[in-house]
């Protein structure tokens, strides 16, 4: 791992931290945390080779398309049969196209876990929103992308 | 068949038994359909570097709804390296950053490909194709392969 990787990692793993201090908190947040940990957890991976600098916000996405041609990862999450897989990442790819979309540069001026919205003339405000991205993180295909994510973490410098 | 907008509606209102058993059976029938499918498969070690780049381009439409098109770049590439160019119509790019490619770090038992992906917007591939935007260093348009979906 170099060192760009490195920080990266560390500040995902932190992000991380917090989003599961956050479980008693206004959903906003968790989202905030858990959008902002999976951007930079792609970045760690991705900046093994230079071209990661201009990944922007929409790294995450990138990550999961990257993960779907990694035998050695989906044995380890225990997905021993490449079918089944596939489809969960193609689930958790939609997932993950949710989470990204909510950093609030691509939130288009509407429900981001961040600030008010629209933003010339607010109306909503991330505490009081019911965010449709929280809901499908609930669902089983959301649960273990959460588990997911805390493996990756957790065995990244392993693992890549 | 009906459209989405009348679909989600009408299985809304399906009891909580019927629903359940109505995803089991769709979901039945999808994993049949990928049973014909061989491209399901881990690639094997005897693929060559334009089968895998033909695999990784259906997984990756498969996977990723905001792929459109997949350019794989032989031309000038190392023997064991597959690079695409993948256009893609939801991922946020920055347009005016020069178009860069990552090592995606694929990691199949008995393949040693390396491969390299550089995301566009479908504006950015007009700008590539007119010769108004650069390739990543090193990257040639001539002689490119259209990779095709064959199955999303």
């Amino acid at each position: 791992m170099n060192e760009q990787q490195r920080l990266y990692l560390v500040q995902a793993r932190s992000d991380w931290r917090v989003h599961r201090r956050l479980k008693s908190e206004p959903v906003c947040h968790r989202l905030h945390y858990s959008q902002m940990c999976t951007e930079k957890l792609a970045k760690a991976f991705f900046w093994r080779s230079p071209g990661a600098g201009n990944l922007g916000h929409a790294a995450f996405v990138k990550f999961i398309r990257a993960i779907a041609t990694n035998q050695n990862v989906a044995k380890k999450l225990g997905w021993n049969d490449a079918r089944s897989f596939r489809e969960w990442i193609k689930d958790v790819s939609d997932l993950a196209y949710e989470l990204q979309a909510l950093a609030p540069s691509l939130a288009n001026d509407g429900p981001n876990p961040e600030y008010p919205w629209p933003r010339n003339g607010p109306q909503h405000a991330p505490v009081e929103h019911d965010f449709a991205a929280w809901r499908r993180i609930q669902t089983a295909n959301g649960r273990h992308l959460w588990i997911m994510i805390d493996k990756v973490l957790e065995n990244f410098d392993e693992w890549f | 068949m009906p459209g989405i907008e009348k679909l989600v509606p009408t299985l809304a209102s399906l009891p909580r038994r019927e629903y359940s058993d109505l995803i089991r059976q769709v979901d039945e029938q999808r994993r049949k359909a990928a049973e014909f499918d061989s491209a399901d498969d881990w690639p094997s070690n005897a693929a060559s570097r334009d089968e895998f780049a033909v695999w990784i381009a259906r997984r990756h439409f498969a996977i990723d709804k905001g792929i459109v098109r997949i350019l794989h770049l032989p031309t000038g590439a190392p023997v064991d390296e597959v690079r695409l160019l993948e256009v893609n119509a939801l991922a946020q790019l920055p347009e005016d950053a020069p178009v860069e490619a990552v090592d995606f770090m694929p990691d199949i038992e008995g393949v040693s490909y390396s491969l390299y992906v550089a995301d566009v917007t479908p504006r950015q591939l007009e700008e590539i194709l007119g010769g108004r935007l650069a390739l990543p260093d090193g990257w040639q348009l001539a002689g490119h392969q259209e990779l095709s979906a064959a199955e999303r």
